[in-house]
């Protein structure tokens, strides 16, 4: 009887297995992949982009689709978390056989997936992770971030401090691979770039519910003109609680990108916010392509898009299609290779410029149906690939006023050369 | 499609390697270890510190062959289950848990900031799996999938010969009746700390299989949800206290959140509700389980001395 209902059991698995193989897409479907936190740590932000794909996808097919064949765009779910992200990419390579993944939110689960399922099976992986770690992976170029990396917003902060006049700065950051990666960035811009004196440099570990060592060493005794703060929402508000209490609320301090969040000015209060100088994060670049992504999101799910690195989520997933597209080759024959080996040529000069709209992608298919070469400009920045598979993807520096986030300029700032960061970040 | 059954294989096989260690300790002796994440994660740095090919500035670099990779790893965890043992023990219960749950995430905080060691954040990648160089990509995961399963079954086998010794009915013993074992004369605390020392050695090489296979590791790898609570769940879906159980455990249990995001795909609902629902009717099924079979898909086996005659007798 027991055995039975075992087998039974056993049977239901096997057959909801084969099932589920058949696949969901038409044969004649471009498919690509994403991959994004909807479960975890990072769930609020990948439902937000999530909707930022779909609208790539309506784009598309509005457009008529890549030479006539609908895009159809498979999400999985990483759980913020590199085994299920591996596991991800895995079905997304092995069962949907898509060319190109786009998605991870968080480096270490990008890393996990490039070296464990996209660089071994030759498909393009497109990811938004900030380590300057993703630029160095050995990865036969098929490793591609459209973000701006850890290099450009460590340099971006770390100049903002030294012209605002300071001289010796504390920092504190998140210990992870992207609080790391701005931390160091920042600190060698301010102090072997220029000539500034980074006296304390601390590591926290998230979700603690008192950091007051961490803030006592980072601000050494109120002997420093200002501070970084490099922590998402949730600890900055209880770092903020004991700066106040030891009285230091009236150093200066700049913020890292998660900062510029309104739940942060409402947990801290607008007044005390106002303490912030600036904040850095992923910008959006001025352009037909920006005012599309926006109004386009506003229409389609009644907001502005909520949260910081949606727009190159965004631009990363066009310029897969456009590279699609180039190939030139039918649905289900598209390679990683073929993405690869095109998608530079369609992200940079020489060719018309491209932006993301509905005429935009019209415009694109033609052209290149003709054999005519394209350069697609995005909401996040120009995107053009360098030799690391680095997008150059603008940085916007932020601060507050009458409690409003206020943009004080998007720009695209030179990097922190590698050659004065510590030996594990060089290039082999 | 082919390829995804040698993943399904090789995690399943990882997982079931894990879950078996974890059985010997919390199916057969009751040791609610919830250190399990921090020795896999040792196991795992080991090997891939023993293997690895370069360094780059941290401990590592030796190119070892893998199965030496794997006797480290278990050496390692093993050294470390002792430590831990040592220090929780004599604690009761609960203490014991939240103590090992403690030590668990001093290796993962001591991971994560010893640059020297482990790279810290940054994590080590390029990690090869054997033989991968000889047969290629596309045949690499099969192999390595068939290896995980063959290494799950010797340890499975070897386990199973351990728990129907002696030394395994009186492991059996201190989990139904810890004062009554000792009234017979029987040392608990040093068969309690064999029985940590040799799951954490099991679980060390799982944990070492895990690295392999993922080709890249950093200390939130083995975070304490998907590499102490899932195998934790693994044991008892399957039937804490039988070897055989772990195993199905870890593939029913696997393969099921594995293959559900790709039926979930059919259902007709936004793509961004998917996962919340997925996650949701996992859990249902699993409390459903729990509540319909207490004992766990398999269930518990019989303790009967495998040098006794006429077992239906004892048995019954």
């Amino acid at each position: 009887m027991q055995k039975k209902k075992i087998i039974t059991c056993i049977t239901i698995l096997i057959f909801v297995f084969v099932v589920s193989f058949t696949g969901l897409a038409k044969a004649e479907d471009y498919k690509v992949g994403t991959i994004w936190p909807m479960t975890g740590t990072a769930a609020a932000f990948g439902e937000a982009i999530t909707n930022a794909c779909t609208l790539v996808q309506d784009y598309v097919n509005e457009a008529g689709g890549i030479h006539g064949n609908e895009l159809k765009i498979i999400n999985r779910d990483t759980g913020s978390e590199p085994t299920k992200g591996v596991d991800a990419a895995r079905k997304l390579i092995n069962v949907n056989k898509v060319p190109a993944i786009v998605g991870c939110y968080s480096s270490g689960v990008a890393m996990g997936v490039s070296q464990g399922v996209t660089i071994p099976n030759e498909a393009v992986f497109v990811t938004l992770g900030t380590s300057p770690m993703i630029s160095v992976v050995k990865d036969n170029d098929y490793f591609f971030r459209a973000s701006a990396h850890d290099l450009y917003n460590g340099r971006v902060l770390g100049e903002a401090m030294y012209n605002d006049g300071h001289k010796e700065i504390g920092i504190v950051y998140v210990n992870n691979a992207y609080g790391k990666g701005i931390a160091d960035a920042a600190a060698v811009t301010f102090s072997k770039i220029h000539d500034g004196k980074v006296v304390a440099k601390v590591p926290f570990e998230i979700g603690k519910s008192s950091y007051s060592s961490e803030i006592r060493r980072t601000y050494q005794n109120g002997d420093i003109d200002a501070t970084l703060i490099i922590a998402y929402p949730e600890d900055a508000t209880v770092m903020h609680k004991e700066i106040y209490a030891n009285g230091w609320d009236d150093i200066p301090w700049y913020g890292s990108p998660d900062q510029k969040v309104p739940e942060l000015i409402d947990s801290l209060g607008a007044e005390y916010m106002e303490g912030i100088v600036l904040g850095s994060t992923q910008g959006r670049w001025p352009g037909a392509s920006k005012d599309s992504f926006m109004e386009g999101y506003n229409k389609k799910y009644g907001e502005y898009p909520p949260k910081p690195y949606m727009a190159p989520g965004f631009d990363g997933l066009v310029s897969v299609v456009l590279a699609i597209a180039r190939s030139g080759k039918a649905p289900g024959e598209v390679t990683g290779q073929d993405v690869r080996d095109n998608i530079r040529a369609v992200t940079s000069e020489p060719g018309e410029k491209i932006y993301a709209t509905v005429e935009g992608f019209k415009k694109a298919f033609a052209l290149l149906e003709e054999g005519k070469e394209i350069n697609y400009i995005g909401a996040s920045g120009n995107v053009e690939y360098d030799k690391y598979g680095d997008a150059m993807s603008a940085i916007q520096t932020w601060t507050i006023e009458d409690g409003e986030i206020i943009t004080i300029e998007n720009i695209i700032p030179d990097p922190v050369p590698r050659d004065l960061m510590p030996p594990e970040y060089q290039a082999e | 499609m082919i390829a995804y059954i040698a993943a399904l294989l090789c995690m399943g096989s990882v997982y079931a390697i894990i879950t078996l260690g974890y059985n010997l300790q919390w199916g057969y002796t009751g040791l609610f270890n919830l250190s399990v994440f921090g020795l896999a994660a040792a196991g795992g740095y080991t090997s891939v510190i023993l293997t690895g090919a370069t360094a780059g500035g941290r401990l590592g670099g030796y190119g070892l062959p893998f199965i030496i990779g794997l006797v480290g790893a278990a050496m390692v965890s093993g050294l470390l289950g002792g430590l831990i043992g040592m220090a929780t023990l004599h604690l009761e219960f609960g203490f014991f848990a939240i103590s090992t749950l403690g030590l668990g995430m001093t290796i993962q905080i001591i991971l994560k900031n010893e640059q020297w060691l482990s790279n810290g954040v940054w994590g080590i990648g390029g990690i090869h799996k054997p033989l991968s160089g000889f047969v290629g990509n596309d045949l690499s995961n099969w192999v390595y999938g068939i290896l995980a399963f063959l290494i799950m079954l010797l340890i499975f086998y070897l386990l199973e010969r351990v728990v129907k010794s002696p030394w395994g009915r009186i492991q059996m013993a201190i989990k139904e009746d810890e004062k009554l074992t000792e009234m017979l004369g029987k040392k608990v605390f040093s068969y309690r700390f064999q029985s940590l020392v040799l799951g954490s050695m099991i679980i060390g090489i799982g944990g070492a299989m895990f690295a392999h296979y993922q080709g890249y590791i950093n200390p939130m790898s083995y975070t304490d949800i998907m590499m102490c609570f899932l195998p934790l769940l693994m044991v008892v879906a399957g039937g804490s206290g039988n070897n055989k159980g772990s195993i199905v455990g870890a593939f029913v249990i696997w393969g099921a959140w594995s293959v559900s995001e790709m039926v979930a795909g059919y259902l007709p609902i936004s793509s961004a509700k998917i996962p919340h629902i997925r996650t949701l009717v996992v859990g249902i099924v699993i409390i459903s389980l729990l509540r319909w079979r207490p004992t766990g898909i398999i269930g518990r086996e019989q303790a009967v001395s495998s040098t006794a005659k006429n077992k239906d007798i004892i048995a019954s």
